[in-house]
């Protein structure tokens, strides 16, 4: 049977006992009925604001591309989808660059922030305004009464959330519950979607499509992922301002120090006048540890981990200084695409610390590289911890990254602390490792680096006593 | 609103038809035009429609269906019917949607066999459920569904043959 034949079939058994068919076929099966699906649901995905898995971006995402090919196919209806469908068009560019200039520094400046928030909340309630003015449009050619539209309880909301976003309101729990409420009520109205819209005849005038929707769709993530990706490769990550690097014989003051205990790594690296500065030391004490920075967890089954070797070494002096060097060292297999650190000593006392300088080596085609660790800085910072509460202490911060498929990856941070009382404390180095080259939206490494119970922050940390003229690490204690 | 027409139509006022044509000429024309492709038959057909409300009016019952309902279905019989006469097409469809148009045993295999399609049409998606309706018993042409529902024709024909598949499958010959 030819498939000509065979829909003849049905449709002649469907012509019979027409009674028996559903509500469906009338009430659905209309020129609107698809548009205004797609809209209905483009606008609730935009309402959508789940923090977890992506959501937040991924579901509006979804939600403006549906708004645009509801408004393709109503774009030749009256005047005003067709301006609809213009900024619907417009509000896809728009997504893009706002989804890859949230992939660079830019996320971080408030100002820029703002004013990226203000031109979409714009661009959002013209788009609701052209749809309202569309529906109004269709109404009034068909000389019916248009029902009570959703949209401008939406515009509403869309004033209301930017006034509260831009005056700081939103941190206060009452205000946030209000606007939850606001936003339930909105989706129940357009769920509702009293439109009816069959009372304005089926005279739609349709719109031939060259791409599917769903083809548009998949594009249109894509690209936005891909954006994200470029964003967070060529802008995001810091590139190493790398000089060829020669390895040096150790200098008769390395030797000495050497002589003196210091077994460190680290000591083949340090410039010529950092160990300089090291020399007449009264003791040196180290710690080394390997940190794993596991892929899936910690368990047996998946050790699965990005490892770095990582060492400490003090260096007292005769006097009431100390310098405290931290070197780690990535395994040849490891990516390091935009890592960050920081370093300070936790004490009641808080030694005063004072950074001396920091560099990174790596391998690359056979020779050797060295650059300078990027934003590399001490700075008193506050730091709220779940245990410790809100604490200001002095930490030094830097971000780590190498180009790719280079080998031994290694770097050091070279600190003065003064100590001038009895301390006890830790020297703790805090270290984050990006999986990924991606980081949407863009946080500072530095900042993920003081991220707490993080699968990708690992923290090597010695115990320290100091009581004048001893300065030293007393045991290894990690991660 | 529906009411007061059908009251006037009842009645026999003319007002009642000009109310209805204000109301459903629309629904009636995208109904008419789906199927017939002739403008003069699309014009004639209609008309033969608001004929057969006027006459046989009495025949809609309120509490089996809606008016839209039922001018819905009056108009898509009447249009198949003109396709059919176009085809030299012998059998015809009754144009009420409430009598029977065999015997009452051909009524039941009938009823039957079209609950067994329908429910298994209420298994699919909204969306391919869109699709049967509207090729099935509306008519409509791939490229009049791929612009209502802004896809291309080439993915409506896929969406087709996909959904006649699953029909041919669930009935195979015994559908058939």
């Amino acid at each position: 049977m030819s498939d000509e034949e065979f829909d003849e079939k049905i449709t002649e058994d469907l012509c019979e006992q027409s009674a028996v068919i559903s509500d469906f076929c009338i009430d659905k099966i209309n020129p609107w009925s698809t548009p205004f699906k797609l809209i209905t649901w483009g606008l609730i995905l935009n309402l959508f604001t789940f923090q977890f898995l992506y959501l937040q971006y991924v579901l509006p995402t979804i939600g403006i591309v549906l708004l645009y090919l509801g408004s393709r196919i109503l774009k030749n209806s009256n005047k005003s989808f067709n301006i609809f469908n213009k900024l619907c068009v417009i509000n896809l560019f728009w997504r893009l660059l706002t989804t890859g200039l949230t992939a660079t520094k830019i996320n971080q400046n408030t100002t820029a922030i703002y004013i990226l928030y203000i031109l979409s909340t714009v661009l959002t309630i013209s788009i609701l305004i052209a749809l309202h003015c569309g529906i109004k449009q269709l109404f009034n050619g068909s000389e019916t009464q248009p029902p009570k539209s959703p949209i401008l309880f939406l515009i509403a909301i869309n004033v209301i959330t930017a006034i509260i976003a831009l005056s700081g309101l939103g941190e206060l729990p009452i205000i946030a519950i209000v606007l939850i409420i606001l936003y339930i009520i909105a989706i129940k109205l357009i769920f509702k979607n009293p439109t009816n819209l069959h009372q304005v005849g089926f005279e739609l005038i349709p719109v031939k499509v060259k791409l599917n929707g769903k083809f548009i769709l998949t594009v249109y993530f894509a690209l936005c992922v891909l954006v994200v990706c470029a964003c967070g490769f060529f802008i995001s990550i810091s590139k190493p301002d790398a000089k060829p690097y020669l390895k040096q014989e150790l200098t008769d003051v390395k030797t000495n120090l050497r002589n003196d205990g210091y077994n460190g790594k680290s000591l083949e690296y340090l410039a010529e006048e950092e160990a300089e500065l090291l020399t007449n030391s009264h003791d040196i004490s180290e710690g080394n540890q390997i940190i794993n920075f596991y892929k899936f967890r910690s368990s047996d089954i998946f050790k699965m981990a990005d490892s770095a070797y990582m060492e400490h070494t003090i260096v007292n002096m005769s006097n009431e200084d100390a310098y405290a060097i931290v070197y780690f060292k990535w395994d040849d297999n490891v990516t390091v695409w935009q890592d960050a650190f920081n370093c300070y000593m936790e004490d009641l006392s808080s030694p005063t610390l004072e950074l001396i300088g920091g560099k990174l080596f790596y391998e690359k085609d056979g020779k050797a590289f060295c650059s300078p660790i990027s934003e590399l800085t001490v700075q008193n910072r506050e730091v709220n911890s779940v245990f410790m509460g809100s604490s200001n202490s002095r930490y030094a911060t830097g971000k780590v990254s190498y180009p790719l498929n280079s080998k031994n990856k290694c770097g050091y941070i070279i600190l003065k602390v003064r100590y001038d009382t009895t301390i006890n404390g830790n020297i703790i180095f805090q270290y984050y490792h990006a999986r990924t080259f991606a980081n949407y939206p863009y946080v500072d490494p530095v900042d993920k680096s003081f991220q707490a119970f993080s699968k990708t922050t690992r923290q090597y940390c010695e115990i320290y006593t100091a009581e004048k003229p001893n300065f030293r690490l007393e045991k290894q204690n990690s991660q | 609103m529906s009411e007061d027409f059908i009251q006037l139509i009842m009645a026999g006022e003319e007002r009642g038809l000009e109310i209805l044509k204000a109301d459903y000429n629309g629904r009636i024309k995208y109904i008419v035009s789906g199927i017939l492709k002739n403008q003069n038959d699309i014009d004639e057909c209609i008309n033969d429609v608001y004929l057969t409300v006027w006459e046989k009016i009495q025949l809609y019952n309120p509490q089996k269906s809606s008016f839209a309902t039922w001018i819905s279905v009056v108009s898509r019989n009447k249009a198949i019917n003109y396709l059919k006469k176009h085809n030299n097409n012998s059998v015809t469809l009754n144009e009420d949607i409430y009598s029977g148009s065999q015997s009452l045993e051909a009524d039941v295999e009938n009823k039957e066999q079209l609950i067994r399609v329908l429910n298994f049409v209420g298994t699919l998606s909204s969306a391919d459920i869109n699709l049967f309706y509207r090729k099935f018993y509306y008519l409509q042409s791939s490229t009049q569904i791929a612009l209502e529902t802004g896809k291309t024709e080439r993915a409506i024909e896929g969406k087709l043959y996909r959904l006649r598949k699953k029909l041919k499958k669930e009935f195979g010959g015994e559908f058939l």
